[in-house]
């Protein structure tokens, strides 16, 4: 039962639906609804008004456009699990989607709300991290775009202005050679949050000098996060069993998981991210003497 | 023996309405002028109430009244062993579900609002939530006025056996195992949260519908608190979405306390639990505590000591009970000719603790199942070898000293069938033991459990239950029986039985919707009773009724009253052509002013039970299983895969195929669950997961593929031939994952849930 009342407001424009934010301060963007939803009922949030954006034209876009993909805010996790060219070009965003909730939660939540909702496990976190990923946001001063590592501030808190909410999520696409993928541990197989979780990009896996590595994690900070020591370690370099043993203990040393979490504990899931990164490179086949 | 078909099809009575959405639950009922009540909770644990404060939830728009302790006309206290529930708190705050008021508005959402205006004044207390800290002489009291064995303290109940001698026995043994063991609370997760809805009759009687398990504990309830008789209140049944033994205590005080509302506005009151009500405020399975000795000599567990400690709340509910089940398994299905056991209940200001599918054995399987594996491996023999050379066998003597010789013993049987079903001893000898393959993290392992699980309540208590068949003018049958329909086919399974008996279709005969103003008390619905005790009464009134049939019948059939048959839906005399239909008898009976009903009761046969010793015939059947999994733990995350689930159970006679199984899947399911992944987490006293997103079940994609194999030998003591499957699927899962894990991994896991740990390789520093 939601225990406070709102009005429903269905805009049909950007800067409608930005006025009527900018208007009620009190108001929630309501997308696929899944988290909202559930913090109202949960009286964590009582919104006076609750704003759909699902009635503005081009939210509902996959587009591909001058070397990006560009997928609309109220895109559902199911089409981004069914879609075939993404699980090509981002086989990362693609194997976080299917773990993501359940059929019917797929159906229903979107990227846009996901990257809004701010939590420390979010499935999309780590994946639009190693993209490098921009978040288009529109606003009272019109539209602009903000790098993905400076969305979120804090679980629930992104770094959205007054009067913006989230419009577009856009991603440069990476040459043909580039791997990526994405992994992650939950206590039931599927409709759980992760209790922790990785992605990992390699450009130029074949040329180790030229080779990029990117790292994000998940769950183990207050925002999903960027493991930028660890990334300028592996970049350019033959990865073996010593480097890999650098990276595990990179985690012991670096991570600060919080210790109430219901789902893993700080060293449980410091041990298994090292475990999933070396299992991720061993699988891109850039482990010294399998490739080499 | 007989492995049974497993093939049959279905058939429930109540299968369309469920699987439309038509059937109709307790809060899916409206009556006109029905208000709505919600309870109250307060924030503390442990704390004296000095006092409620109501006028600002009383003037909230809406709302009818806000009831408090002071306000029950009849019990505050009431409980099911103790009277130590306090319906609504009056003096303390006991534990954090504790109810301090209840508010009844108009509408729901108005209750719900109100609810947050009720102010408690109250001087906190430390919390004592280590019931080994509770043990303690001079430990704080949970219940002030509580005395057990003379003294006041914090024990509800001390369960011994002193069977040989310990002492001198372990002196004997080639070895001996010392562990300990921890298991933890489980909430039921029932579909359906609890809800009643109580009507203020024009006759003056209380009417009651709601989910529960048990209507007659219900009806005890809630003519404690109106301070009314047995016969001023009516529980009547609707239909129930689960209970695996959560519907008693709690769903009878939802009920208890909406009567109250119904009783003092004078209108119908509806209370319907939210899910994280239900959790915060209902009982949960025990955790236990487990010192647990195991001696070995020549192959043999020749002696057992062990100490068990029940934690069980502030309040008693059967705490007393589900400990004496522990106490009487505490061996497992093996015979050992030494044992000393002490079994406590203890109070403590944690969620109270009651009935749950199992109800005591799972924890203790727990421990037992993976002693003897660790046994086995000391002697260097085979898990299966171990348990072959200790297990209970036709004739043999219990820990109790009962001789098994009045049914089959069957636990070779399931054993059997077990192990020839999974290939189990190849399987076993492909087991990791901590070393994966070169190419993979994935360590296999595969483990088993084996139980004996008496039936019924046993020596815990009386055991009767009885039924009545009621012929109507036309032919058509109306059945009932005392035991409660909680979605678990039970109305199915006595149709089937009374269908069987009078050899009619299932079509002739319906059941009729049971209501305690109409039949006797038959005791609750737990203890894997139904079929055995309910299924026993039907055969006694099934049994009468033909004997009525055939006085009245034999001259139109021109036959002697034993000659009369029946069957092919018909009332045979000696040739087959000689025959009446039910429309006709019945017409016939009528002419002769003979009524075509009949009451039947079953009496459970003689159990004992000394209290001090530990001695008795402590059920007066058992039934027997066996479950075995295999599983893949990745060394890398821990995760555990499920690959395959196989059980192997006798249950009597099988009445009602499908269900059998379903029991058997799903109470495999729930052992997954016990064993891997469910825990209500507490701390500092108070509930941390109280919803599904957080308090993980089992799901479908957490579970392998099952097998179930089913083992038919009738119960010469049970009238229907049936014993009993639903607890005794539920009691094995856990611990054979658990040996599983061990044969994967080469780890132990003392506790429950399994929290297993990750290879943390030397140089992770």
């Amino acid at each position: 039962m939601i225990m406070s009342s709102f009005d429903y407001l269905k805009p049909s424009s950007l800067e409608e639906a930005s006025k009527l934010l900018l208007e009620n301060k009190n108001s929630r963007i309501l997308a696929g609804g899944t988290d909202l939803l559930i913090r109202m009922r949960g009286g964590e949030v009582k919104p006076e008004k609750v704003i759909d954006i699902k009635n503005i034209a081009g939210l509902h876009e996959i587009t591909w456009e001058d070397g990006r993909l560009v997928l609309g805010a109220a895109v559902t996790w199911t089409r981004i699990k069914e879609d075939a060219k993404i699980a090509e070009h981002f086989p990362a965003l693609t194997q976080a989607s299917a773990e993501f909730g359940c059929y019917d939660v797929r159906n229903r939540a979107t990227i846009g709300g996901n990257i809004a909702n701010a939590a420390p496990g979010s499935e999309c976190g780590s994946p639009l991290l190693i993209y490098n990923a921009d978040v288009i946001v529109y606003g009272p001063s019109g539209e602009r775009s903000i790098p993905i590592d400076q969305v979120w501030l804090a679980p629930g808190r992104t770094n959205l202005a007054e009067g913006e909410f989230i419009t577009k999520v856009s991603i440069p696409l990476y040459p043909a050679s580039t791997k990526s993928a994405y992994r992650r541990i939950s206590r039931v197989e599927g409709q759980d949050l992760a209790t922790c979780a990785i992605a990992v990009m390699i450009s130029n896996p074949e040329e180790i000098a030229a080779r990029e590595v990117r790292i994000a994690l998940s769950a183990v900070s207050k925002t999903p996060m960027r493991a930028a020591e660890l990334e300028s370690f592996l970049s350019g370099k033959a990865i073996d069993g010593e480097t890999i043993n650098f990276c595990k203990s990179w985690m012991h040393r670096n991570l600060y998981p919080r210790a109430s979490s219901l789902r893993g504990t700080p060293e449980y899931k410091k041990i298994v991210l090292g475990n999933l990164l070396e299992d991720i490179l061993r699988e891109f086949g850039v482990l010294a003497g399998e490739l080499i | 023996m007989k492995q049974a078909e497993t093939g049959k099809k279905a058939w429930r009575n109540d299968a369309y309405s469920k699987v439309t959405g038509q059937a109709e639950y307790c809060d899916d009922l409206k009556v006109h002028g029905m208000a709505h009540a919600v309870p109250v909770y307060s924030s503390e644990v442990h704390a004296e109430i000095i006092s409620i404060e109501t006028e600002e939830a009383r003037s909230f728009p809406g709302v009818l009244s806000v009831i408090t302790a002071g306000d029950i006309p009849g019990e505050i206290r009431y409980g099911q062993i103790y009277k130590d529930y306090h319906m609504l708190a009056d003096d303390r705050i006991r534990f954090n579900g504790d109810v301090i008021a209840i508010v009844v508005a108009q509408k729901r959402e108005q209750a719900v609002a109100a609810a947050k205006l009720v102010r408690l004044n109250a001087k906190p207390l430390p919390p004592l939530l280590d019931p080994e800290e509770a043990l303690k002489d001079g430990a704080s009291l949970v219940h002030e006025d509580h005395i057990f064995e003379g003294k006041s303290c914090n024990i509800t109940n001390h369960h011994k056996i002193r069977r040989g001698n310990v002492s001198a026995a372990f002196k004997e043994c080639d070895f001996v195992i010392e562990r300990k063991f921890n298991t933890q609370y489980i909430e039921h997760s029932y579909l359906e949260p609890e809800s009643g809805l109580c009507i203020p009759r024009y006759d003056g009687v209380m009417e009651v519908m709601g989910s529960m398990q048990h209507p007659f504990s219900t009806r005890r309830f809630v003519a404690a608190i109106l301070g009314a008789k047995l016969s001023d209140v009516e529980v009547r049944s609707v239909a129930v979405g689960g209970g695996f033994g959560g519907k008693d205590d709690t769903a009878a005080l939802v009920c208890a306390r909406a009567a109250l509302a119904a009783k003092i506005l004078n209108k119908p009151v509806k209370m319907t639990y939210d899910r994280e009500w239900s959790f915060r405020e209902s009982y949960k399975r025990h955790p236990y505590i487990i010192y647990y000795k195991m001696g070995i000599k020549n192959g043999k567990i020749h002696a057992a000591e062990v100490k068990i400690i029940a934690d069980s709340g502030a309040y008693c509910s059967v705490t007393p009970w589900v400990t004496w089940r522990s106490t009487v398994q505490c061996c497992g299905p093996y015979e050992v000719e030494h044992v000393h056991c002490d079994t406590y209940g203890v109070y403590t200001n944690n969620v109270f603790t009651g009935a749950m599918r199992g109800f005591g054995s799972p924890q203790l399987n727990f421990a037992i199942e993976q002693l003897v594996d660790i046994a086995a491996e000391k002697l260097g023999i085979s898990p299966v070898e171990f348990r072959k050379q200790n297990m209970l066998r036709q004739g043999s003597t219990t820990i109790t000293g009962q001789v098994l010789d009045t049914h089959t013993v069957s636990l070779d049987q399931v054993f059997e069938e077990t192990l020839k079903r999974m290939d189990y001893e190849s399987k076993l000898a492909k087991c990791s033991r901590g070393r994966a393959d070169e190419n993979s993290d994935e360590l296999y392992g595969t483990g088993l459990a084996l139980s004996y699980r008496g039936m019924s309540l046993g020596a815990e208590g009386m055991d009767f239950n009885s039924a009545i068949i009621n012929v109507q003018p036309d032919g058509s049958i109306l059945l009932e029986a005392a035991i409660h329909e909680n979605g678990q086919g039970a109305e199915s399974a006595f149709i089937l039985i009374a269908a069987g008996e009078l050899g009619t279709s299932v079509d002739r005969i319906r059941y009729r919707q049971p209501s305690t103003s109409n039949i006797p008390d038959g005791g609750t619905t737990v203890a894997s009773r139904g079929t055995i005790m309910g299924g026993g009464a039907v055969v006694t009134a099934t049994r009468e009724l033909k004997r009525k049939l055939a006085m009245a019948l034999c001259c139109r059939l021109s036959c002697n009253p034993g000659d009369i048959r029946f069957f092919n839906d018909r009332i045979y005399g000696k040739t087959d052509d000689v025959f009446l239909t039910y429309e006709q008898a019945v017409h016939e009976m009528y002419l002769q002013q003979e009524i075509p009903y009949a009451f039947g009761v079953f009496k459970a046969p003689k159990v004992s039970w000394d209290e001090e010793t530990g001695k008795g015939n402590a059920y007066f059947t058992w039934v027997y299983g066996c479950q075995a999994v295999e599983l893949t733990v990745n060394r890398k995350t821990g995760k555990v895969k499920l690959l395959n689930m196989t059980a192997a159970h006798e249950v009597g006679r099988a009445i009602n195929m499908p269900m059998i199984l379903g029991q058997i899947y799903g109470g495999m399911a729930m052992g997954a669950g016990y064993g891997l992944m469910e825990e209500v987490k507490v701390k500092d006293g108070i509930i941390q997961n109280t919803n599904f997103n957080t308090y993980k079940i089992p799901r479908a994609a957490d579970l392998p593929e099952m097998q179930a194999i089913v083992i038919e030998n009738g119960d010469p003591l049970s009238p229907s031939g049936a014993k009993g499957i639903g607890e005794p699927a539920n009691e094995l899962m856990a611990p054979a994952i658990a040996n599983a894990v061990y044969n994967a991994t080469g780890i132990r896991y003392y506790s429950s849930p399994l929290k297993i740990t990750v290879e943390n390789e030397n140089n992770n520093k």
